[in-house]
């Protein structure tokens, strides 16, 4: 019964086992190392944001968006409005993200 | 070579044949898989351990930038005649105490004080790095100390775990700190990312209760009633709304109970509904920036304004309406973004909405926009 099983009773196999165990070993190598990486991505995500202030007239409908400026804040005057010369306030300030991949920080 | 012994055994194997590499082959198979079960389990470890030690890494950078950030913030707004590091280093190991609440008689006035007493530190420590900064800049270093106090909190927090394990090789303590680091990551990286809105008075995702009271009062003349709350008498539709916001646009949250408290009694003849509008942590799945009402005081506090709200509204029988704004924990914590800003005039209609369901014309209604009120102005 034995006999059937391809292991011969006078060739040699021992180089059999060492491909075997190094095969098992680069496996283990190349899955560990796969599995830390993407860990390490999940890690390592800060996102840049960008602000934008959004200045409304309060006569009229007209708009205007810029850069936040430090100072500012929703509902504070600022000028006025280029259209029909009304008073100008900040009606909103938002954030959006940065576009591209999410820049590495740390080590 | 013989391997097995005599009688009904020997049968089975075949004479004649030299077994030396079955053997070899078996014992190495049971050696692999032993290995496996013993070395996996070092291995397992080994992976946690390297986990913490990255996170902890990463969080040393960040509690070390944080502090970087805030000592700049203190330089530009406060022009210190001296280096603010020391002292922001020493304000690190700052620590409250929660009070005993074995007797849990009188915990939320206990509570309020120490509240109270750690709100006072908070204003002492920024006096005295940045006496050149007015009201509002003062609020938004409290606010930006808070944050770098926190990742600094979260980096000793890792760290320890980390070392734990280190030191005593316990799979539990290992496991523990390495499955929680992608929520407290999360948190880190929330804290940190806040220090840039609050050093430079952005709004906040939390600003959106009190952008909707402001929205609210635009136009009309608002007092500061103490407690760093600011209120405004606005006519709507035959009826008077009570609007109540921090003082802004500091980084302030205030006492808004306090403050509800003292208003619904001076108004309680015609007082008929509380509304209080709140940022809320959305559930995962759930849409940044859904507008939701409810019932009860929305806000997000330890206790003791909640508490003063809800007594109040018991005392007088008024009913308690909750709107809340939806975020992701880190979306409260920085920049606004666009889809928050834009609800503000959604929760503003849905108060509306309340207002005329619910108090009747000649009626009274207290509106309260819970939350940081860094960025936003009083109307
Ligand atoms: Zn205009």
């Amino acid at each position: 019964m034995l006999n059937q099983i391809p292991i011969s009773s006078n060739g040699d196999y021992t180089y059999l086992l060492t491909w075997y165990l190094l095969l098992v070993l680069i496996v283990l190598i190349i899955f560990s190392t796969l599995l830390s990486a993407t860990r390490r991505r999940v890690l390592v995500t800060l996102r840049g944001m960008r602000t934008i202030t959004v200045l409304q007239c309060e006569k009229c409908d007209y708009k205007e968006e810029r850069e936040f400026q430090v100072g500012d804040y929703v509902l504070k005057r600022v000028g006025e409005c280029a259209k029909c010369k009304g008073p100008l306030y900040i009606s909103m300030i938002y954030g959006v993200p940065e576009k591209g991949p999410p820049r590495p920080y740390g080590y | 070579m013989v391997i097995f012994g005599t009688g009904e055994v020997r049968q089975f194997i075949p004479t004649g044949g030299d077994y030396t590499y079955l053997i070899v082959y078996l014992i190495t198979l049971i050696a692999l898989t032993f290995m496996w079960l013993f070395l996996g389990q070092r291995y397992q470890v080994y992976m946690w351990l390297r986990d913490a030690e990255r996170a902890t890494l990463k969080l040393e950078a960040m509690a070390k930038k944080g502090k970087e950030v805030l000592v700049n913030a203190i330089k530009e707004l406060g022009k210190p005649d001296k280096d603010p590091s020391e002292e922001v280093e020493k304000f690190m190991d700052f620590f409250v105490i929660e009070p005993v609440d074995r007797d849990p008689f009188g915990v939320l006035k206990r509570l309020e004080h120490l509240l109270d007493v750690e709100r006072e530190k908070f204003k002492d420590v920024v006096a005295r790095v940045a006496p050149k900064a007015n009201s509002d800049e003062r609020a938004n270093l409290e606010a930006s100390f808070a944050a770098a106090w926190a990742v600094n909190y979260i980096y000793k927090f890792v760290r320890h775990y980390m070392l734990l394990g280190k030191k005593t090789k316990s799979m539990i303590v290992l496991m523990q700190i390495a499955y929680s680091l992608p929520m407290i990551m999360r948190l880190a990286e929330a804290y940190f990312n806040s220090l840039d809105a609050f050093t430079k008075g952005k709004p906040i995702g939390d600003s959106v209760g009190p952008m909707v009271a402001a929205k609210l009062m635009k136009g009309y003349p608002c007092k500061s009633i103490g407690d760093e709350i600011v209120a405004a008498e606005v006519p709507f539709e035959g009826r008077l709304l009570v609007v109540v916001k921090a003082e802004g646009p500091g980084g302030r949250v205030g006492k808004p109970g306090e403050a509800i408290a003292k208003l619904a009694q001076q108004y309680k003849d015609r007082l008929k509904r509380i509304i209080t509008v709140d940022a809320a942590i959305k559930m995962e799945g759930e849409n940044t920036g859904q507008v939701a009402e409810g019932v009860g005081a929305a806000i997000g506090d330890p206790g003791p304004e909640k508490y003063k709200i809800e007594q109040v509204a018991l005392e007088l029988g008024v009913g308690l309406d909750a709107v809340i704004i939806k975020q992701a924990y880190e979306e409260a914590l920085s920049t606004m973004r666009k889809e928050l800003a834009e609800a503000v005039d959604r929760a503003v209609e849905v108060v509306k909405k309340i207002v005329r369901e619910k108090v009747v014309e000649g009626g009274v209604a207290i509106i309260a926009g819970i939350g940081n009120t860094i960025g936003v102005g009083n109307g």
